[in-house]
């Protein structure tokens, strides 16, 4: 015999953040702000590597009392009340309505692919949900983010959306941290199956456009493109995009590397839409480039730029279709993995874009600068550059 | 500069040519592929569907959780556009595609049934059908490109451990477990032909069959079972539905044995055998590289067969002398040792009998080789007789030959059978219609505590017979104590002289030789003397024998001729306006067939200056009557060094006038021997007149050695011998007396 629940389930949301420098304190107040209810399922914590993590991370989840966490460190975090750095940011995700599994998948600089499967594998939520989504917090300096994607997704399939993001350190891009319960890991990958009862919306939007016309991969390496329509790939890309001469002359990393945080590849897509390449440095001898992700023989890409503009709109738009998902129902709140590369183009605006989030939902943000995004709702790809990835629950 | 519109496919398609193009195995290839084409059409499932095998390749699925039966279904409608699929929202828009050929299956690829495919993406994914199936065809050459290395790599192992001279079971059990498990297959076996029951065979080698099973088919009628039939027509016999063949054998059948292939295995081209795989799957067929794997199985089966006889073959004339059949002394020794451990346990004694035909090589020398060959041959016939049949007879070389008498109880058991040998030389051997009367000298060594090994016990025996020899021959000795005595003497010598070269405690003594026209000094005879630390001076007849026997002959030779020369070449920087002195050095048999004895006397001559004509070299018969080539080689490289080569003791042995001319000696030395009978004896003085005639004639340099008194020396004269050497001239003396008595010589002697 069944008997018809009289209540809806109760699912709550809820963020808190911290500046104070003392982990303990931080802990106290961003867990505690976030804890607004006994019945916590799920803490999210990012935080800046500036922490002493080993005491950080065990404080946020004894706060949590049994709630399961997943987090990782980042290259700036993103709250309510705006971006900032240095800081912390907890959301709890609570309340009967949710179920929740965490699991990792360790070595993943030896097998990426091995690494997603396992931390899919072992966050496995103990019975079905008529919504799911799967989060990965990766190593982000790890390499070819893709694999570890393709990894979960062999085990979850095509039926849970993938979504999440590459931690960070800061832009030091020595090392990165991610976080299961109270431990801290290294060469990881950090997952967090959450099933709902109420639909779960994924809205993935970059804000680059197209410079100039494509042009095909003629040479590639994984994650190095040696030529592109038969001509060494860093000329080509210095040349199209007008580039100063000392961003080629200057062979420190840095003068490259802000001028590349601008201006990625796009693939060619089946949508039309493109697939964002980051171009994460070049090596000025052999005249190639390098980027975060794979780039395959015989690809059709573009050269792309953006603006405050374009980034903006971009914002809006993902923002805009993770609410779509949810059908009508009501946002409880937002988790946002965010490039850093947008950030950069953002410049002083960047209030700006969080004020655009918190606005449109009027639910509570939580997130984090990344350095790459993960979503895969549809088909294959799911490991994305300099793009904004949002998830909403209801 | 490709442009964008409309050229989406087509790059997409390149991307997936490009990206399945570097998968190197089958496996990979399938799942790549369908990553590749999921991710180009936003796909959320793809799969391959094989040809009656079910899913072999999917994505998109929970792990575990393919939906088999409906993926199944679904591709068997090629022209379906949607699947429902369990447990999943609504259902699916779907294309499915061909493969080139059935047995590659069928491509599936799913995703929102709001988003149907399009023409555009049909005709894409038809593409990509084609390449991949490309691709998997490339693979597939190489899959079996990568069966043929492992083939070959497996049957080159099994070659190594043939010529290593591995057991021959171990050979074919190798081979039966490599072809059982090349094929995947779990039973594999090798059928010989039976050595007791001809029309048989009998099975050598098996993998997989259980013994009580094994043993109702080891023996089978040859044409009986796959490997009956392959041995009966010669020829590859493959058999795809055991139960039902008539010539099948009843227990494997029973046993539910499907299938089996069976290839023939030679030996020098005539069947001996056959390799046979069988497999208990049901509808099993045999491939083409599998029928080719098994026949180049058989084949390495038959070359380790052909080998294995090579070996044994090889292993019998390793221990046995080919010209009589009997143990060579390897083998002998062999015996001897176990005999000795045996004897040791239980305690007995063994014997060993050292056998040398007395005279050897004058039957050689005068009759030839072949006749020399038949009396060995006899003598050895003689021998086996002579023994009972635990006993071993072995041919060490030449005319030596031992017998090891086990099982003895006193020293009478071993001289029985020496006199039994020794009764059974009484009668003649008849040789090319002539008869021979051979006699032999027997040594005998019988084992006791002091014995540790083998080795000592045959040379105590060879010492033993060296005693025979020199109590007239035609008997036996039995090493006694006194022996022993000696024995354990020239062992201590042996350690000493190794010590002497290091130490230099050789030297060497000048005796003259001297004119006997006028009384000058024409030079010296270099002796090599052992000033031992504890003994004294001793003679070269106390060491160089046994340096000899123990290889120091050659350092100590060396050492002898570079000091000999350098020395020579002295006396002519002193004696500047006098006819230069000649330096004679001896030369051992064993030297003179040293192969570094012509180098080591061109280094001599090159490191002191002298010149080759004032070097002698003294050689004995027993260096002349050598058969081998390669004194006689020596002899000649060293006279065409310019060297002079002298017969040492003239008369002591055959002396035969035949050396002398074969050689194109210099000179020849009469034997002290006959000089002490000068003018007292008349045979002697007949012979030493002869040979100096004789001598003359053949234009060599005659010396007489040992002249002791001032009648021997006139009497030399008479007869017309020029040159001489003795006490009466001077003793053999240190280099520097040698040197003082130089051109003083004449007056006292004159």
């Amino acid at each position: 015999m069944t008997m018809a629940m009289g209540l809806p389930p109760h699912r709550w949301v809820a963020v808190g953040t911290s500046a104070d420098p003392h982990p303990v304190r931080a802990a106290e107040e961003a867990a505690g702000a976030a804890l607004r209810h006994e019945d916590a399922r799920l803490l999210v914590l990012f935080a800046s590597d500036s922490y002493d993590l080993e005491t950080l991370v065990p404080a946020v989840h004894a706060r949590g009392r049994g709630a399961k966490l997943v987090g990782c460190s980042t290259a700036g975090e993103i709250a309510t009340d705006g971006p900032a750095q240095a800081s912390i940011v907890v959301a709890a995700f609570g309340g009967p309505g949710f179920s929740v599994a965490t699991g990792a998948g360790r070595e993943v600089t030896r097998d990426l692919r091995a690494a997603g499967a396992e931390a899919a594998r072992t966050a496995r939520l103990e019975h079905d949900c008529e919504h799911t989504a799967l989060m990965l917090l990766t190593d982000g300096l790890a390499g070819g983010q893709q694999e570890i994607v393709r990894g979960a997704f062999s085990v979850v399939g095509s039926a849970t959306p993938l979504v999440g993001g590459c931690a960070g350190d800061d832009f030091k891009m020595e090392s990165t941290h991610q976080f299961l319960d109270g431990r801290v890991l290294r060469d990881s990958v950090v997952a967090a199956a959450i099933g709902s009862d109420a639909p779960i919306g994924i809205g993935v939007r970059h804000g680059w456009r197209r410079v100039g016309s494509p042009m095909v991969v003629t040479g590639s390496r994984g994650t190095h493109v040696l030529t592109l329509d038969d001509r060494p790939a860093l000329d080509v890309y210095l040349e199209r995009l007008g580039a100063p001469d000392h961003i080629d002359r200057d062979r420190g990393r840095a003068a490259f590397s802000r001028f590349a945080g601008t201006h990625p590849l796009g693939l060619s897509r089946r949508t039309g839409e493109e697939h964002v390449r980051a171009v994460a440095g070049a090596d000025h001898d052999e005249r190639s480039l390098s980027c975060f992700a794979d780039v395959p023989n015989g690809a059709l890409v573009w050269l792309m730029e953006g603006d405050e503009e374009s980034v903006l709109a971009a914002t809006d738009a993902a923002a805009g279709a993770a609410l779509d998902a949810l059908g009508g129902c009501k946002p409880l709140g937002l988790l946002a993995f965010d490039c850093i590369a947008r950030r950069d183009v953002l410049g002083s605006s960047i209030k700006a874009e969080v004020d655009r989030l918190a606005s449109v939902c009027e639910a509570p943000v939580a997130g984090f600068y990344t350095y790459g995004e993960i979503a895969r709702t549809r088909g294959l790809a799911g490991f994305h550059n300099q793009t904004l990835v949002v998830l909403a629950v209801a | 500069m490709v442009q964008s519109g409309g050229s989406w496919a087509s790059q997409q398609l390149a991307e997936f040519a490009a990206t399945v193009a570097e998968f190197d195995t089958r496996h990979a290839a399938q799942q790549g592929a369908l990553e590749r084409a999921a991710e180009a059409l936003d796909a959320d499932f793809a799969a391959i569907v094989g040809h009656g095998e079910g899913v072999v390749a999917s994505i998109g699925f929970p792990a575990g959780a393919v939906p088999a039966a409906e993926l199944r279904a679904a591709a068997g409608e090629i022209g379906r556009t949607h699947v429902d699929l369990p447990g999943r929202r609504p259902r699916f828009s779907v294309t499915i595609t061909n493969l080139e050929n059935p047995e590659m299956g069928r491509l599936i690829l799913g995703r929102d049934i709001e988003e149907p495919f399009g023409e555009e993406e049909r005709n894409l994914i038809r593409g990509m059908a084609r390449v991949f199936s490309l691709a998997l065809r490339t693979l597939a050459t190489l899959d079996e490109l990568r069966e043929r290395q492992a083939l070959l790599e497996r049957l080159s192992r099994i070659q190594q451990s043939i010529s290593r001279g591995s057991d021959l079971q171990v050979t074919l059990d190798a081979i039966v477990a490599g072809a059982a498990e090349l094929m995947a297959e779990p039973v594999a076996a090798m059928r010989l032909l039976h050595r007791e029951r001809p029309g048989y065979t009998r099975i050598a080698s098996a993998v997989g069959v259980p013994e009580p099973l094994l043993e109702s088919i080891r023996d089978g009628r040859i044409g009986s079972g796959a490997g009956g039939l392959a041995i009966a027509q010669d020829e590859l016999v493959v058999i795809e539905s055991y139960g039902d063949h008539p010539e099948s054998l009843a227990p494997m059948s029973a046993h539910a044995l499907q299938a089996a292939m069976s290839a023939p295995v030679r030996e020098r081209g005539e069947v001996v055998g056959a390799l046979t795989v069988a497999s208990y799957t049901q509808g099993r067929r045999f491939t083409a590289s599998e029928r080719e794997a098994l026949l180049a199985f058989a084949e390495t089966a038959s070359l380790a067969l052909t080998d294995a006889r090579m070996v044994a073959n090889a292993m019998h004339d390793s221990v046995h002398d080919a010209l009589t059949g009997l143990a060579n002394r390897v083998l002998f020794m062999d015996r001897v040792n176990h005999a000795l451990e045996s004897a040791r346990r239980r305690p007995r004694s063994i014997a060993v009998l050292f056998l040398d035909l007395d005279n050897f090589k004058l039957v050689n020398d005068s009759m030839g080789h072949s006749v020399g060959d038949d009396l060995l041959m006899g003598v050895a016939d003689r021998l086996r007789h002579a023994l009972k049949t635990g006993d071993t007879v072995a041919r060490f070389g030449g005319d030596e030959f031992a017998v090891l008498v086990e099982d003895v109880r006193s020293e009478a058991d071993a001289t029985k059978v020496a006199e039994r040998i020794l009764g059974s030389f009484a009668r003649p051997f008849a040789l090319r219609g002539r008869e021979l009367f051979v006699t032999a000298s027997i040594g005998i060594a019988v084992s006791d505590l002091g014995v540790q090994d083998g080795e000592a016990l045959v040379r105590n025996a060879d010492a033993a017979m060296y005693r025979a020899k020199s109590r007239g021959r035609a008997g036996y000795e039995l090493f006694d104590e006194l022996m022993r005595a000696r024995v354990l003497q020239r062992l201590e010598i042996e350690s000493e002289l190794h010590r002497a070269l290091a130490r230099d405690e050789l030297e060497l003594a000048y005796q003259p030789v001297v004119s006997l026209t006028d009384g000058k000094v024409l030079g010296a005879e270099a002796l090599v003397r052992w000033n031992h630390p504890e003994r004294g001076l001793l003679s070269p007849g106390h060491f160089i024998p046994i340096a000899e026997e123990v290889g120091l002959i050659v350092p100590i030779g060396e050492w002898v001729l570079r000091t000999a020369c350098r020395e020579a070449v002295m006396w002519g920087h002193e004696r500047l306006d006098e006819l230069p002195l000649s330096v004679a050095v001896n030369l051992s048999a064993r030297q003179v067939s040293n192969p570094r004895v012509v180098q080591t006397v061109r280094n001599a001559l090159e490191m002191t200056g002298l010149q080759p004509q004032l070097l002698e070299l003294e050689i004995t018969e027993s260096a002349l009557i050598e058969e081998a080539d390669r004194p006689r080689d020596n002899l000649h490289a060293l006279r065409e060094l310019g060297v002079k080569l002298v017969l040492d003791d003239f008369g002591t042995g055959y002396s035969s006038l035949t050396y002398l001319k074969r050689f194109a000696l210099d000179g020849l030395k009469i034997d002290r021997s006959f000089t002490d009978g000068l003018g007292v004896d008349p045979d002697d003085t007949a012979i030493v007149s002869a040979v100096t005639g004789m001598a003359k004639g053949l234009g060599l340099a005659v010396t007489a050695e040992g002249v002791e008194t001032e009648a021997q020396r006139s009497e030399l004269r008479r007869l017309g011998c020029r040159r001489a050497q003795g006490y009466h001239f001077g003793r053999p003396m240190p280099a520097r007396e040698f040197r003082r008595v130089i051109g003083a010589l004449p007056s006292r002697a004159a």
